[in-house]
């Protein structure tokens, strides 16, 4: 069965829980960050951060009111990966619960993933040579719900069955009266396992616009290897019409 | 497509013909360090990045050091060796006359696959921050780099076979060379 987590900024208050637990439960070490003008800490995900809530603060000029938005933001599980689409050693794989997880034994740290992600989601570390990213907690669901949404004290993060998760998301989107962003309303990528829904447009949260299927440069690129079989055979022409010189020359 | 020519066949000169493949190798490097070790990393290159292509689904892992030493700091090396070669082939009226049309397409070809490598190599790199003009330069081609990067490779491999080009040179020359002594003995 397919699972999926809901998103829901509105009811998030920034309190970073989901940032903790994440990284308890995968025993990642914590960032060195530094003072700058932004609330985000640390302000990118990174080999040993896969989420962070990224703070966002709206300002309207002319009712001279703001507004915090709070988003949650790591790998939203592609129904069509690009990231497993571009990997040359199949270290991605997208399981049918909904985790797209990196298999760090096969990984070689060729960091094709990371161009072919439109989210720039998959992170290198150069000390490990590897890459790596959110997993869904793919070692707890569907048993457990991620660590994150385990954490999230107001149920801005919700986890279940894609169906119940759908219906939640729709009927939030009444109340709310915006748009659900990686399932109905726009599917990234033949949609996503964490289904964000929106009181405003997608791109006034930052979300990327991203298309509905995998771009075309990444079957061109696994297929290209089929041109050997043109090269091989304009090598081996050229090389018998050479040996045919070779013996005419030496007949003479 | 080679010609037909009355001019008499070329015979090795004795000392060639006498030595073996060690000694040939050897004085390749010797005549050219810049040379050999252009056309040597370039054969690295081509054959580790077939193999993480080619049998990448099958090696999985393993493929872990081809990829981090004999492509990439080793591809770093080219780059700078490529750079040299570029250099010498400017300054030398001698080595442009050597080059032909093909080797010059080449040259486009192995600038297409540095960039991209580069591109592909700088993702996440921690020195690229020191170096904000490449990484503002690199941005547009970041998500087709690999892309861009494969399909040269096999783009530059038909077009190498069917002209001929560097390809079709490399193993014409690693075929003469491991058989040079069999030739002179037959008195080519
Ligand atoms: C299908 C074949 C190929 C594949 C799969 C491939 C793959 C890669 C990968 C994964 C990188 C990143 C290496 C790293 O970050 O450590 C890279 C970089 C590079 N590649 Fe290739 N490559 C291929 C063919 C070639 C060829 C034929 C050449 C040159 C003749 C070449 C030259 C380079 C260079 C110069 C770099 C940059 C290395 C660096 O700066 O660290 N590649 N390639
Ligand atoms: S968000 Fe990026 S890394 Fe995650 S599954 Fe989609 S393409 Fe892959």
């Amino acid at each position: 069965m397919e699972y999926a987590v809901l998103v829901d900024p509105d009811k998030c208050i920034g309190c970073r829980g989901c940032q903790v637990s994440c990284k308890r439960w995968n025993d990642r070490p914590g960032e060195e960050t530094s003072f700058s003008n932004e609330w985000t800490n640390p302000l990118e995900l990174s080999f040993n951060t896969y989420t962070h809530i990224k703070f966002e603060l709206e300002h309207n000029d002319t009712t001279d009111e703001t507004k915090w938005r709070f988003i949650n933001w790591r790998c939203m599980h592609c129904q069509e990966p690009a990231c497993a689409e571009a990997c040359p050693v199949n270290a991605i794989t997208k399981f049918e619960e909904g985790p797209v997880v990196v298999d760090q034994t096969r990984c070689i740290g060729c960091k094709f993933c990371i161009s072919a992600c439109p989210f720039e989601i998959p992170k290198f570390d150069v000390e490990t040579g590897k890459v790596s990213k959110c997993h869904m907690c793919y070692d707890r669901v569907p048993s457990k719900e991620p660590a994150c949404v385990q954490a999230c004290p107001t149920d801005a993060l919700v986890f279940g069955p894609k169906e119940k998760i759908l219906q939640l998301a729709k009927d939030r989107k009444a109340e709310l009266g915006g748009t659900i962003y990686g399932d109905v309303d726009n599917k990234p990528l033949g949609g996503t396992s964490f289904i964000y829904v929106l009181d405003a447009e997608a791109s006034t949260y930052g979300l990327p616009e991203v298309g509905e299927s995998l771009p075309a440069t990444l079957p061109v690129m696994r297929y290209s290897k089929w041109l050997l079989i043109p090269a091989a055979a304009g090598g081996l022409l050229y090389l018998a019409a050479w040996r045919n010189s070779r013996m005419k020359e030496k007949e003479k | 497509m080679p010609k037909e020519t009355n001019a008499p066949r070329k015979k090795y000169p004795p000392k060639v013909a006498e030595t073996g493949t060690r000694t040939i190798i050897k004085g390749m490097f010797q005549v050219s360090l810049l040379d050999s070790a252009f056309h040597l990393l370039m054969a690295i290159l081509l054959i580790t990045g077939l193999l993480i292509d080619l049998l990448g689904s099958w090696l999985g892992g393993w493929l872990f050091w081809i990829r981090q030493v004999a492509h990439g700091y080793l591809g770093t090396l080219f780059v700078i060796i490529f750079i040299l070669y570029i250099l010498k082939a400017l300054v030398s009226k001698k080595m442009r006359t050597v080059l032909t049309a093909t080797n010059y397409v080449d040259f486009l070809f192995y600038i297409a696959l540095i960039i991209t490598g580069i591109s592909i190599a700088s993702a996440n790199a921690p020195w690229i921050t020191y170096i904000p003009e490449l990484a503002e330069a690199l941005a547009p081609i970041a998500a087709y780099a690999p892309t861009i990067h494969i399909v040269g490779t096999y783009v530059w491999i038909l077009f190498s076979t069917i002209f001929p080009g560097g390809i079709l040179h490399g193993l014409a020359t690693a075929y003469l060379i491991s058989h040079l002594k069999k030739r002179s003995e037959r008195g080519a």
